[in-house]
């Protein structure tokens, strides 16, 4: 409660700003050393407005947004920030108290399932995307806004946009389920539970498959599935196959994404998106582009390039030439004045 | 613990410190002056950040990042005194510019300039990010100009950013300025633009 109380105080004053500043005020952003803002060098920290492209080059970047939102910039990183959303166009990121907030990355929409949920999203070369959850879940939505995985915390997915042409294809594994007359899975990768519909399913209730077929877009599914996929064949998945980056996803149906980030081995395919599980869960997610091999998920922070109070491409000054400062509660000093 | 932490910053920065009075060149890739400065930005948490502003209030950065941190949360006048403190303590670049940056937040035009106008005259390359905050809160280019010293290097900047923005009478003022300055280095830039604007 305190936390969003301070949220809305952050919120409200930026937003009482905007008043008399032109530029839409959305946050700010910190740095241990330089990065660029809209095209310009910046040491330390800027002020973001709507729109802002931010670039982080050899250090990490912090940003502060007026709805809470948090994100934290890995080296050689790039983003486009506006209040409600980023759109990641290089690098890594990570995001905390993201609640309302969300990324977006080669068309995928990435949102954050509660204020707890933190997590890391990087872009794997110019097809892929990788999601770890850190804590709390992630939904992932292709461009129809459909979804498309739930990342639950401490796991790791890495997705690819399909062509166009392949965006009905499906290829899901989980064990069937028979409720009121309709046949469900929730897939063992993605999270997402579907609605199946086809030929001979009474005869694969209570076993692990994997149902390959096409989304049938026109079609409503029950409650608690999200889509319905008309199957054009079931197999039973061999034990243990499910979510070891090998054996179902061998059978190749449904179209295998081997663009550059994703594995050979295509887990799930749904709504138009191939989704893999990381080897490794959460622990091999460090292998992201400019991620960095610390507690702090892959972006904490590093040396400067400079040392703090330097303006770009000074040389260290002297030292302040005032005496000591006051103890914190001291009156602040006067402003300087106008002439120099 | 708070003090242990805040101790080691205190230490640390204080090495930092000494390197950088005897050598400003070697203090620079100095690990201590690094890490000191890294501390005194990210790893640490404003509570340790306050006692070491105790044991040393001049640590300028620390009063920059728990200024910052004050901000998010909503405590403005904190943030304002901590950051007002900082540039107390320190009298270069990056005070003055997160004050501007502050006061713009705030849409505080008032209190925006003055800094401004410090930040200028201590920036030695990029002005663009400062003139981009400045140009917001005025519509006046040459006033823009005046107030941050309308030095050529200043007004270069300027120009580039109001002919990229397709402001061609904004920019026209600007060039008049720098035209009147008769100075070489600026013939190409200016007959650039008489060229774009015909």
């Amino acid at each position: 409660m305190k936390r969003f109380v301070l949220m809305f105080g952050f919120a409200l004053n930026l937003a009482l700003s905007l008043a008399v500043a032109a530029p839409a005020v959305i946050g700010t952003v910190t740095a241990s050393g330089a990065f660029r803002l809209n095209g310009d060098t910046v040491r330390s920290n800027g002020t973001l407005t709507e729109g802002a492209v931010l670039e982080t080059a050899s250090d990490h970047s912090a940003v502060r947004l007026a709805g809470g939102a948090r994100l934290f910039f890995a080296p050689d990183s790039r983003g486009k920030l506006f209040r409600d959303r980023i759109i990641l166009e290089k690098g890594e990121t990570r995001l905390e108290n993201g609640i309302g907030f969300h990324l977006e990355a080669l068309g995928l929409t990435i949102r954050p399932d509660g204020e707890m949920s933190t997590g890391r999203i990087g872009l794997l070369g110019s097809q892929g995307v990788r999601v770890a959850a850190l804590t709390g879940s992630f939904r992932v939505l292709n461009e129809r806004g459909g979804l498309v995985a739930m990342v639950a915390a401490g796991s790791a997915l890495d997705f690819e946009p399909l062509a166009p042409a392949r965006a009905a294809a499906t290829r899901l594994t989980g064990i069937l389920t028979q409720r009121n007359g309709h046949f469900l899975l929730t897939d063992q990768v993605t999270h997402v539970t579907v609605e199946v519909t086809g030929q001979g399913l009474p005869a694969h209730v209570g076993r692990v498959v994997q149902v390959n077929g096409t989304l049938n877009a026109t079609a409503t599914p029950v409650t608690g599935a999200s889509q319905v996929i008309a199957t054009s064949s079931v197999q039973t998945a061999a034990a243990g196959a499910v979510g070891t980056g090998g054996g179902a996803a061998a059978a190749g149906v449904g179209g295998a994404a081997t663009g550059e980030g994703i594995g050979i081995t295509t887990l799930a395919v749904i709504g138009g998106v191939a989704a893999t599980a990381t080897l490794g869960g959460l622990a091999a997610s460090g292998a992201l582009p400019g991620a960095s091999q610390s507690a702090h998920g892959g972006v904490p922070p590093g040396p400067p390039i400079t040392p703090p109070g330097q303006p770009p491409g000074r040389p260290p000054g002297t030292p302040p030439v005032t005496p000591p400062g006051r103890p914190p509660g001291r009156p602040p000093v006067s402003p300087p004045g106008l002439s120099r | 613990m708070f003090l242990g932490a805040a101790l080691m910053l205190v230490i640390r920065l204080a090495v930092a410190e000494s390197e950088l009075r005897l050598d400003p060149e070697h203090a620079r890739r100095s690990p201590y002056w690094l890490g000191a400065a890294n501390l005194a930005r990210y790893e640490s948490s404003a509570e340790e950040l306050r006692a070491a502003l105790r044991l040393n209030p001049r640590l300028s950065p620390a009063w920059i990042q728990i200024g910052l941190e004050a901000e998010t949360d909503g405590k403005l006048p904190e943030a304002e005194q901590d950051l007002l403190e900082a540039a107390s303590v320190d009298r270069q670049y990056l005070p003055a510019w997160t004050l501007a940056n502050f006061y713009f937040r705030r849409g505080d035009a008032d209190k925006f300039w003055p800094w401004a106008e410090r930040t200028a005259a201590l920036t030695s390359d990029d002005y663009r990010p400062l003139l981009r905050l400045a140009d917001a809160l005025d519509t006046s280019p040459q006033r823009v100009a005046a107030r941050l010293g309308g030095g050529a290097p200043l007004l270069r900047a300027y120009l580039d950013i109001l002919i990229n923005a397709h402001r061609p009478d904004a920019a026209q003022e600007i060039a008049g300025l720098l035209a009147a300055r008769h100075d070489p280095a600026d013939r190409d830039r200016l007959a650039a633009l008489a060229e774009r604007l015909k």
